[in-house]
């Protein structure tokens, strides 16, 4: 089966600039894969990301998208609509007069007869659990629902990479989950997710993490793997969540907590336990 | 300067009406020299709130007055008020216009009618405070920065023309532990060293506890309003169904144990891991005894 997305060695640097953003980056995604890409500011990442589509071409190498060169210009729209891309600010993805039209727009604007229209706006509207919403107007929702809203226009495509670029990081906690549990959903039936986040306690559910640092991919892991690796993150200018933190300082003095421990609860009683309480 | 908001109601024209207007009869006081933040989630008025201060909304009715200035349904010409607050979008690229970032720090001195020489000098120093060389930057185009850069371009920007107060839409999102903390760091200093009133915006409850005073806004009104320096900050942040972070969580379950609270003071995560540390030491010496 040909990978969703596959770069080799693609170097990136912006014309008339010497020093280059991206360094030989190799990636291979395939179908229903999430991928989480975590990196500091200035690791890269956000050109990456713009590599997905087109919207900026390698310097050097290859990005194919479904086997598609997005270096070639007359793949870019059939590219876009293989891969959507949910970015960060909710308010700049918004023009229609109400959430129904909102997911329609793209739709039409590539020929969809209107029939499958109305299917395909009604069934992305209830994956992002927004139906109930359809007739308000998109200035009127929060930054989470317009999120949602942007995830609903994406996923009206069909597309089969789905991109969120820092898609979570304008929206409260709750707004937050509920954009993760869409990641998931969109996992679980099929389609490739690709995060890039900076949350630390955002890629514990997926498949794979990229760790991008000064313009390379340092390493590729599980997230547990990635969580545990001190030295990489420190690296790559990223904080382990605080109960990774926590697992590893108290392993250092020769208290382990078992792995499969993760509730807060659970954890007070084994550190009660073990020492606190002598 | 002092913020004062009076009976300020506010909704957005849409065509849909909203659930709810965006500030029901909001009243406070904001002495000068405080640093507040505000919290809650996504659409209950905060950046309305926020964005209020600078005149960038005017109130349906009610008034907001920002020292000798008043912002009301009618108010006009804020060009004044807004030399004297600074107002940091979320996304700084609505407000870095400059094709570099020496040039787009300058665009607002020009408004203060003062000598090219004393312009340099407050540039020079504004991008100094926010930690970008002007050797390295002063050239750049903004938009090559990276997302912690350009937030530091837009607040320099801000800086040099020295406002007594500074208004900030999450100012830290998208950025990472690192600059995160920079950014902090600056806006305590501005506020200790030059008693710049504050008000931030921000989804993070780690923050928020850093400043004076939180305020929750919820539907359009103030729920809570709490010094940090409570004794119960934490019970009233969770009460108002804000996400305690975990590292709360593991202590108050701990204390619940112990029966009491912890005799250190425990205000971040690394304190709690070095105060569980110290503690297997000195069980581990107990035993060895």
């Amino acid at each position: 089966m040909k990978p969703v997305l596959e770069m080799s060695d693609v170097w990136y640097r912006y014309p008339m600039r010497e020093d280059w953003m991206l360094k030989g980056i190799d990636v291979r995604i395939d179908q229903g894969e999430w991928v989480s890409v975590v990196g500091a500011n200035g690791s890269g990442k956000s050109t990456w990301v713009q590599l997905l589509n087109g919207l900026l071409r390698p310097t050097q190498g290859k990005v194919f998208v479904h086997g598609l060169d997005t270096s070639e210009e007359q793949h870019l729209l059939k590219i876009r609509q293989q891969l959507g891309i949910v970015f960060q600010d909710p308010d700049n993805q918004v023009v229609r007069m109400t959430v129904w039209e909102e997911v329609a727009f793209g739709l039409r604007n590539i020929g969809v007869p209107p029939a499958d229209v109305e299917e395909r706006v009604n069934q992305a509207l209830q994956m992002t659990d927004l139906y109930s919403l359809r007739d308000r107007s998109p200035h009127t929702l929060s930054g989470g629902q317009k999120q949602r809203l942007a995830a609903s226009a994406v996923l009206a495509m069909r597309p089969r990479v789905v991109v969120f670029d820092e898609a979570t990081s304008m929206l409260d906690p709750w707004s937050a989950q509920c954009l993760l549990k869409i990641m998931d959903d969109l996992r679980g039936s099929g389609i490739t997710v690709i995060q890039i986040t900076q949350e630390m306690e955002e890629i514990l559910n997926s498949d794979r993490v990229f760790v991008m640092g000064g313009g390379q991919i340092l390493e590729v892991g599980c997230p547990s793997d990635v969580l545990r690796d001190q030295d990489l993150l420190q690296k790559a200018g990223l904080v382990p969540p605080f109960v990774a933190r926590l697992r590893e300082a108290l392993a250092q003095e020769g208290v382990s907590l078992p792995d499969e421990t993760t509730s807060l609860s659970e954890m007070a009683e084994l550190i009660w336990k073990s020492f606190l309480s002598k | 300067m002092e913020i004062v908001f009076e009976q300020v109601s506010y909704s957005y024209k849409g065509l849909q009406p909203a659930a709810t207007p965006a500030l029901q009869h909001v009243s406070l006081v904001i002495p000068s020299g405080q640093y507040v933040t505000l919290m809650g989630a996504n659409g209950g008025g905060k950046s309305t709130a926020a964005q209020m201060i600078n005149a960038l909304i005017l109130p349906d009715s009610g008034e907001v007055r920002v020292g000798e200035f008043r912002i009301h349904r009618k108010s006009k010409r804020h060009l004044q008020l807004r030399q004297k607050v600074g107002f940091l979008f979320q996304n700084p690229k609505y407000q870095l216009f400059g094709d570099t970032v020496y040039r787009d720090i300058l665009f607002g001195l020009r408004l203060m009618g003062i000598s090219e020489e004393m312009m340099r000098e407050k540039a020079v120093s504004a991008m100094e405070r926010v930690g970008l060389s002007y050797e390295e930057f002063a050239d750049v185009s903004p938009h090559r920065l990276s997302g912690g850069q350009m937030r530091r371009a837009a607040l320099a920007g801000i800086l040099a023309v020295e406002p007594d107060v500074l208004v900030l839409d999450e100012p830290t999102s998208g950025l990472d532990p690192q600059s995160r903390q920079e950014i902090l760091a600056l806006l305590k200093r501005l506020n200790r060293e030059l008693g710049t009133t504050i008000v931030h915006v921000t989804h993070r409850i780690e923050e928020a506890v850093e400043s004076d005073r939180i305020l929750v806004m919820q539907e359009g009104e103030v729920r809570a309003d709490v010094l940090t320096s409570s004794d119960d900050l934490w019970a009233q942040l969770s009460a108002q169904g804000l996400v305690i972070p975990p590292y709360r969580q593991l202590m108050q379950s701990l204390e619940q144990l112990q029966g009491e609270p912890f005799s250190a003071a425990i205000n971040s995560e690394q304190q709690l891991i070095d105060f569980l540390k110290m503690k297997i030491r000195e069980a581990q010496r107990g035993i060895t005894s």
